[in-house]
C-alpha cells in the first residue's frame, strides 16, 4: 500500500458537501419508492440487467436439488409416484361435485337475482427463492409481467393460500405472504361463518385475529377461508386454522393466534389467480347478510 | 508480518479498475446466494465490505457514486425499497475515506475493529430507515451481521492482494 501525499488542492465539492448530496438523494429515491411508487420502471429495468447474474446465482442450488433427484431411488419415487395418483383419485371425485354444486350455486343466484361470481383465470408458476429483504415476509416466483401476472393477485399452493402479489418486475415478481405484518386478510370461520380479520404477525408459521369480541363462538380447531368481502381474495381460500383462544375479562377481544394452512418453505409450485378486475373503493360485491367487520379499503387498517 | 492489510511496509501492486470490478461482481453473486432463514440474517454485507476496503486501499479509483450505484443495485436485488442500500453505503463509503489515514496505521486485527462501526453504521442507517418507515423489524441475529461481516476484513487480502514482485516494473502515477 503507497501512503500518496495529500491533496493540496481539493477539487469539487468537500467530502461532507458529497456525503449530504448522495444521503438527500438515496433519501429522495426512498420517499419517491416508498410513498409514490414512481420508481417501478427504472427498477423493472435494473432488474431485467441483473436477471441473469439471479440466474447463474441460483445455479448451485439448482445443482445440488439435480444431484439429490439424481441420486433418489427408484422406489421412493414409485412410492411418490402412487401416493399421487391416489390424491389425485380422491380430488377427481371433489372436482366432480364441485362442478355439480357451482352450477347448483349459479341457478339459485340467477333465481335470487344475485351476482354471479368470477372465476378467475390462473397461472402456474415456481417459486424461485425467498426474498432477501429481513424487514417482510416475501418470496420470489418466476412469472412477471411477460406471463401476464398483476399487481394484487391472490397466490396459492395446494393447500391454501400464500399471499399476494406486491411487485412485479419483468421475469418475475415478488409475493408478500399472509404472515407479513402488513397483510390483512378478511376471513370466515367455516364452522359457523364468523368474518373476521386475519393478521400477519411478521414471523413465518403464525396470524392472529385481533378483532373478534370475546364473546364470539370460536375455538381452536376451527378452519378459517377468505371471506371474499374486500374484492380481492376470492371466497373459500383456505388461509388456516385456528391454535388458541385466550378470553381475557379486561380486553374486549380474544387473544386468538391462528396457523397457516400453507407452509411456504416446502412448496415449488404455485398457482396466482388473475381476478378481474373489481371496483374496490366504495362500491363493494354485493352482501348476502349485514356485516359485522369493517368493509373498505382492508389493508389499511392498523392493528390496535 | 504476512498477509497484513494494509500493511504500508510491503510495497503491494496496485490494483486495476478490472479486479474491483471482478470483486465487486463476486460479492454481489454471494449476496444474490439463495439465502432464507436465520442465514439470511447473518449473510455478511461483503458490497458494504469491498467499498470501506476499496476506499481505503485505492482512494483514487473510487467515488460517492459508486457506492450509490451499488447500494441501488443491492436494494433491487433484495427488493427492498430503493433508496435504503443506498444510504447506508454512501454513509459507509464516506465514513471509510474520512478514517482512511487513522485505520491504515493499525495491524489488521485492530483495522477490523476499526472497519466494524464503519460497517455497523451501513446496517445501522438500513434498519433506522426500515424503522421509520414501519417496516417490521428482524430478530436479534440480524445484529450479528455487521460483526460477522467484519471478521471478513481479516480473509480480504489472501483473495485481492499480491505482494510486489522485484522484477515488475514501478507504476508510475
Amino acid at each position: 500500500m503507497d501512503i500518496r501525499s495529500p491533496d493540496l488542492f481539493i477539487r469539487g465539492p468537500s467530502p461532507l458537501a458529497r456525503l449530504v448530496f448522495y444521503c438527500a438523494l438515496a433519501i429522495a429515491c426512498i420517499v419517491v419508492d416508498f410513498r409514490f411508487h414512481k420508481l417501478n420502471a427504472f427498477r423493472n429495468m435494473v432488474s431485467a440487467l441483473i436477471f441473469p447474474l439471479q440466474e447463474a446465482a441460483s445455479l448451485p442450488a439448482l445443482l445440488f436439488a439435480t444431484v439429490k433427484h439424481a441420486i433418489e431411488t427408484p422406489q421412493a419415487l414409485q412410492a411418490q409416484n402412487e401416493a399421487l395418483k391416489q390424491q389425485l383419485l380422491r380430488q377427481a371425485d371433489q372436482a366432480q361435485r364441485y362442478l355439480l354444486a357451482q352450477e347448483d350455486l349459479s341457478a339459485l343466484r340467477s333465481l335470487m337475482g344475485l351476482r354471479q361470481q368470477e372465476n378467475a383465470t390462473h397461472t402456474v408458476t415456481e417459486i424461485v427463492g425467498m426474498a432477501h429483504t429481513p424487514f417482510a415476509q416475501k418470496i420470489v416466483i418466476s412469472a412477471g409481467q411477460s406471463s401476464g401476472i398483476r399487481v394484487g393477485s391472490p397466490v396459492i399452493s395446494a393447500s391454501g393460500l400464500i399471499g399476494q402479489i406486491t411487485a412485479v418486475n419483468l421475469l418475475n415478481s415478488e409475493v408478500t405472504l399472509i404472515t407479513d405484518k402488513n397483510q390483512a386478510i378478511p376471513v370466515m370461520a367455516v364452522r359457523n361463518g364468523l368474518r373476521t380479520i386475519a393478521f400477519g404477525n411478521g414471523e413465518p408459521g403464525t396470524l392472529s385475529l385481533p378483532y373478534v369480541p370475546i364473546a364470539s363462538d370460536i375455538q381452536a380447531g376451527d378452519m378459517l377461508v377468505t371471506s371474499g368481502i374486500d374484492g380481492l381474495y376470492p371466497p373459500g381460500l383456505a388461509v388456516g386454522t385456528v391454535k388458541s383462544v385466550e378470553r381475557d375479562s379486561v380486553s374486549a377481544f380474544a387473544r386468538i393466534q391462528c396457523v397457516p394452512t400453507s407452509a411456504v418453505l416446502t412448496q415449488r409450485y404455485v398457482l396466482v389467480l388473475n381476478v378481474p378486475d373489481r371496483p374496490l373503493d366504495g362500491d363493494l360485491p354485493n352482501l348476502e347478510q349485514p356485516e359485522a367487520t369493517p368493509s373498505g379499503p382492508v389493508r389499511k387498517i392498523k392493528k390496535p | 508480518m504476512s498477509g497484513a492489510i494494509h500493511d504500508s511496509r510491503i510495497l503491494k501492486r496496485p490494483a486495476t479498475l478490472r479486479s474491483v470490478a471482478i470483486s465487486f461482481l463476486c460479492a454481489f453473486l454471494f449476496m444474490l446466494l439463495p439465502w432464507s432463514g436465520p442465514w439470511l440474517l447473518l449473510r455478511p454485507d461483503l458490497m458494504a465490505l469491498l467499498l470501506v476496503y476499496w476506499a481505503i486501499r485505492e482512494p483514487t479509483l473510487m467515488g460517492g457514486w459508486i457506492a450509490f450505484g451499488l447500494g441501488i443495485l443491492a436494494d433491487v436485488a433484495d427488493s427492498s425499497t430503493l433508496g435504503i442500500h443506498a444510504l447506508g453505503y454512501s454513509l459507509s463509503y464516506f465514513l471509510a475515506c474520512h478514517f482512511r489515514p487513522r485505520i491504515l496505521s493499525f495491524y489488521p486485527a485492530n483495522q477490523a475493529l476499526h472497519v466494524l462501526p464503519l460497517i455497523f453504521a451501513s446496517q445501522l442507517a438500513t434498519t433506522l430507515t426500515a424503522w421509520i418507515l414501519k417496516f417490521p423489524m428482524p430478530g436479534w441475529l440480524w445484529w450479528l451481521q455487521s460483526p460477522f461481516t467484519a471478521l471478513f476484513w481479516l480473509a480480504l487480502p489472501a483473495f485481492l492482494e499480491r505482494q510486489k514482485t522485484h522484477n515488475e516494473p514501478p507504476r508510475v502515477s
